[in-house]
């Protein structure tokens, strides 16, 4: 067995182990509050998890020859396996379950998005040739896994101080928030779907500039650009204007398609009630103080370190590669907007005693902001980095 | 449980000192004072520079859209309305505009004005603190307890304290143990760095401090750095691009590499040698003395005094360095000698061997026809076409022809022609030049601002009061983060000497709302 096969298949162990990592922290919490046997089972497993993850991580690296965070599965993977050591860390001071059974399917959740990115090892081109490439990914993705907890801990907070039998903006937004995780499930349980069903398009069009391009489909074809001819696989059912990417569009209407679906059928067949109100027996385990306290922690710690690998060394890399240390690409732009965030939030918090619910909200903010540029930035807008 | 309902907390941000922004009687210089020191109105400005931020990333800016459409053209096309709307407000130089920058520059300005409103009274209030506090105080604060007692057990806590490193100072009894009182600075320090930062990247505009040229170098070429007031030049001895290749390379990389189609760049520089102009020769033309010779190639500038030469592109075409052609004798079909004309410096003539001469009467580097007459587009040899006349011992006056690639007017007509024989291609490496003195103050800036942030986070100002009364003990016990860190650390101490743990004010009196 080569380096790059052991190392997908440690990463597969360890999604498995914290799986069950994550049902242990279920046992734990259908119980009594505090530590128990089952409680250290599910850390100890969580641990062991990222072990083998942290093996995935080395022996890509051997195999491929450089630190594995250059492409997009790459680094969602690494951004995974750090936000399961920011639970750790968290954890080893909070000794709380609950939060593992939020934190731990959140992570998991991010892994698996990561297998939809194709997986092969790719060669680095020469601006990606510095050892300041490694120091600012893993750092500012360490950062990110950190502050990812107090979404955890924000989320909690809110279930739990929500009356869901009457009608409100929290609840109604906490549903909003409960939807676009589902819809990323759905997203990937569809691509995994067409992935065994193979359903591969591909369509050529003429872009503005006239040269000809082509579109690579692996899910059927809904939309398609405009006056595209079919090499092979169908057709689309709708033609989109030429700036807006046709394939990117259709992913999206599935993803979206794939979560009402899942949504519905959780919602009035499966749990039949609010999905966020099915997580209030879990919430009503932590206290509204602690939820509060551990959220503000996990930004204390998180912040710096993201401020230190997402815009320092971000900037040391940029000035070397590029000769400028900014530059005003998307990706820069939204590393600094997480951190005004960020602030914003303390500021709130220490100076204008947003405590709480607000903060709460803040918390479930900022970890949109941090998927948004993780998602919608490489993806949507192109920019210099590389896996725009 | 009655007193702890009604408890409210001390707000102990700035121990209970006056700020400059909250005086009564306000003249005109305290009201802006307090305009700009309001965290409120600070809050303001990060949320518009926010909300401004994200416009900014919606469609491309200016700097990043291709360069051969004009931007009033590109946004409309490309995005339709949207783009055109986005265009007319100017977003599409959005981070440059004088509204964003003043965003920043208030930004700076509320974080200076607010951080000197607090600092000095704070320090000040800290500074002269009082070791006995009043029961307002004491009952004020987040965390305390009670219990019966004497002076006795306090004595017996301080040493306890002191190995946790607390500092300790008694008065009549009453204790007060401190530790970390610098991590109240944390947020002033990160507040300086953030201002030396952001003044430090605006020195930019203070001349001399900041230099960016864009030097298009063809290989042999020597061209002079403006940057540097023309005191330097700069050769490319050549320049050197690899590509991943398909074929050879590493089998885990194959599949990759046949999804990107090829042309993936594995490495690419330059070497390159400076020169100091050091006079005039007399012909006017620069007298060069060698200085260093080196190489750049991404991530790895070649430096010289305060400038670095960044390897940043290159040309994707090639540009034609010489060419050469064979004059050949039509009717024997013998090659008489062969020319090279180097098209950067085309010579007049070209002595050949036996009495025969070549003169080159025209030289049209990117060679079009217009209005029926050969011209060129541009003085880039893209093109290149030639005018020739063949001076023979046959034809003493010469004969003409017109060669270019692919064309050949009057050649063949002729008892002498030109023909191909050759070209020699030269890269063009495109090296940015760049001088940034304010980068130490951007570095310093960065340090400090770091180092405030972590002092701050993770250096909490914790405090315990001790003081007997009546029998009885009052505690009381502040931190400014991590509040168990504080309850472990004091409760571990206070249950040795048989005091009761800390208890959460706060907590109790909303879990007693709460019942
Ligand atoms: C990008 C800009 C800013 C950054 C990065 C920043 C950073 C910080 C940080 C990290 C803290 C400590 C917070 C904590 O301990 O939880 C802090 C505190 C503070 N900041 Fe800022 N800040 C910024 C802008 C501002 C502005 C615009 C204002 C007001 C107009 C302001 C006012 C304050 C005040 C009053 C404190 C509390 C000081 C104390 O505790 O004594 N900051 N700042």
């Amino acid at each position: 067995m080569n380096m790059l096969q052991l190392s997908s298949n440690l990463l597969l162990t360890s999604f498995i182990v914290y799986l069950v990592s994550t049902g242990f922290f279920a046992v734990a919490t259908s119980g009594k509050k505090g530590p128990t046997r089952s409680g250290k089972i599910a850390y100890t497993l969580a641990i062991i998890g990222f072990l083998a993850q942290l093996g995935y991580f080395f022996t890509r690296w051997a195999g491929a020859g450089h630190v594995p965070v250059s492409n997009l599965y790459e680094y969602t993977t690494f951004f995974g396996m750090m936000m399961v050591l920011g639970f750790l860390i968290v954890y080893a001071i909070y000794k709380n379950n609950v939060l593992g059974l939020i934190a731990m399917p959140v992570a998991l959740l991010v892994i698996a998005y990561a297998a939809m990115f194709p997986d092969e090892v790719q060669p680095l081109i020469p601006a990606l040739q510095s050892v300041w490439l490694k120091i600012h990914v893993t750092t500012a993705a360490l950062g990110e896994g950190i502050l990812a907890v107090s979404f955890a801990t924000g989320l909690l907070y809110l279930v739990h101080a929500t009356d869901f039998n009457k009608e409100s903006k929290t609840r109604t937004w906490l549903e909003i928030v409960m939807f676009s995780l589902v819809c990323v499930v759905g997203y990937i349980l569809v691509g995994l779907l067409f992935k065994a069903t193979g359903s591969a398009s591909t369509i050529e069009y003429v872009a503005k500039n006239g040269a000809k391009m082509t579109h690579e489909y692996t899910m059927p074809v809904l939309t398609g650009p405009e006056n595209g001819k079919v090499l092979s696989g169908s057709g689309a059912v709708i033609e989109l204007p030429n700036f807006l990417n046709a394939n990117k569009v259709n992913t999206v209407l599935w993803s979206v398609i794939g979560g009402v679906v899942l949504y519905v059928l959780l919602r009035f067949v499966v749990l039949r009630k609010r999905v966020a109100e099915s997580l209030k027996p879990i919430a009503r385990k932590i206290d509204l103080e602690t939820a509060d306290e551990i959220s503000y922690r996990a930004i204390a710690i998180g912040l710096p370190i993201f401020i230190l690998g997402g815009l320092i060394f971000a900037m040391i890399w940029a000035q070397m590669a590029w000769s400028r240390y900014w530059g005003w690409d998307p990706k820069e732009v939204w590393a600094l907007i997480t951190m005004l965030f960020y602030v914003f939030y303390l500021h709130m918090r220490i100076q204008r005693g947003w405590i709480g619910k607000k903060s709460a909200w803040l918390c479930v903010g900022g970890f949109a902001v941090i998927m948004f540029n993780l998602v919608f930035v490489n993806l949507v807008v192109a920019g210099l980095h590389s896996y725009a | 449980m009655q007193e702890q309902e009604d408890f409210k907390q001390l707000d102990m941000r700035y121990e209970e000192a006056e700020l400059r922004s909250k005086r009564k009687n306000p003249s005109w210089i305290d009201r802006a004072w307090t305009f700009f020191s309001s965290v409120k109105v600070g809050l303001w400005l990060i949320g518009l520079i926010i909300i401004a931020s994200g416009i900014g990333t919606i469609f491309p800016q200016e700097m990043y859209i291709p360069q051969a459409t004009p931007p009033e053209e590109f946004y409309q096309k490309e995005y339709g309305t949207a783009g055109d709307i986005y265009y007319t407000l100017g977003f599409h130089n959005l981070f440059e505009s004088w509204w964003y920058i003043g965003l920043i520059t208030l930004l700076l300005l509320s974080i200076i004005i607010v951080s000197i409103d607090r600092f000095f009274p704070l320090y000040r209030a800290l500074k002269k603190q009082p070791v006995i506090q009043s029961d307002r105080f004491m009952n004020g604060q987040r965390f305390g307890a009670e219990a019966t007692g004497d002076v006795k057990k306090i004595d017996a806590i301080a040493p306890l304290l002191e190995k946790k490193g607390y500092k300790i100072r008694r008065q009549d009894g009453a204790l007060l143990a401190e530790k970390q009182r610098f991590g109240r600075w944390g947020p002033y320090i990160n507040h300086i760095g953030l201002v030396l930062f952001f003044g430090g990247a605006m020195l930019r505009v203070v001349p001399g401090m900041h230099e960016d040229e864009l030097l298009w170098l063809r290989e042999g070429e020597t061209l002079p750095i403006e940057a540097t007031d023309n005191k330097y030049y700069l050769k490319n001895e050549a320049f050197n691009i690899e590509f991943y290749d398909p074929e050879k390379v590493d089998a885990k990389f194959k599949k990759s590499l046949e999804a990107a189609g090829g042309n993936v760049p594995k490495n690419y520089d330059t070497k390159m040698t400076l020169y100091k102009k050091v006079g005039e020769t007399s012909d006017f033309k620069p007298k060069l003395e060698e200085i260093k010779s080196g190489e750049t190639a991404v991530n790895r500038p070649f430096e010289f005094d305060d400038f670095q030469v960044f390897q940043e592109q290159y040309a994707a075409d090639p540009e034609f360095k010489t060419m050469s052609f064979s004059i050949v004798n039509q009717k024997t079909g013998k090659v008489v000698d062969t020319i090279k004309v180097d098209l950067r410096e085309p010579k007049e003539t070209y002595k050949l061997k036996n009495g025969y001469d070549v003169e080159l009467k025209d030289f049209l580097p990117d060679f079009v026809v217009k209005d029926g007459q050969p011209t060129t587009n541009s003085g880039r040899p893209v093109n290149p076409a030639f005018v020739f006349n063949i001076k023979s011992p046959e034809h003493p006056k010469g004969e003409r022809s017109l060669i270019g690639i692919k064309l050949n007017v009057g050649g063949d007509e002729n008892q002498y022609k030109m023909a191909f024989a050759g070209t020699e291609l030269s890269n063009i490496s495109g090296v940015r030049i760049k001088k940034d003195l304010t980068l130490p103050f951007l570095f310093a800036g960065g340090i400090i601002f770091m180092a405030g942030l972590l002092i701050g986070m993770y250096w909490p100002h914790r405090r315990l009061w001790l003081r007997e009364k009546n029998g009885r003990i009052q505690i009381a016990g502040f931190t400014n983060k991590n509040a168990l860190g504080l309850q472990k650390e004091a409760n571990l101490a206070l249950t040795e000497v048989g005091l009761p743990e800390l208890e959460d004010r706060q907590k109790l009196r909303e879990e007693g709302e709460a019942k």
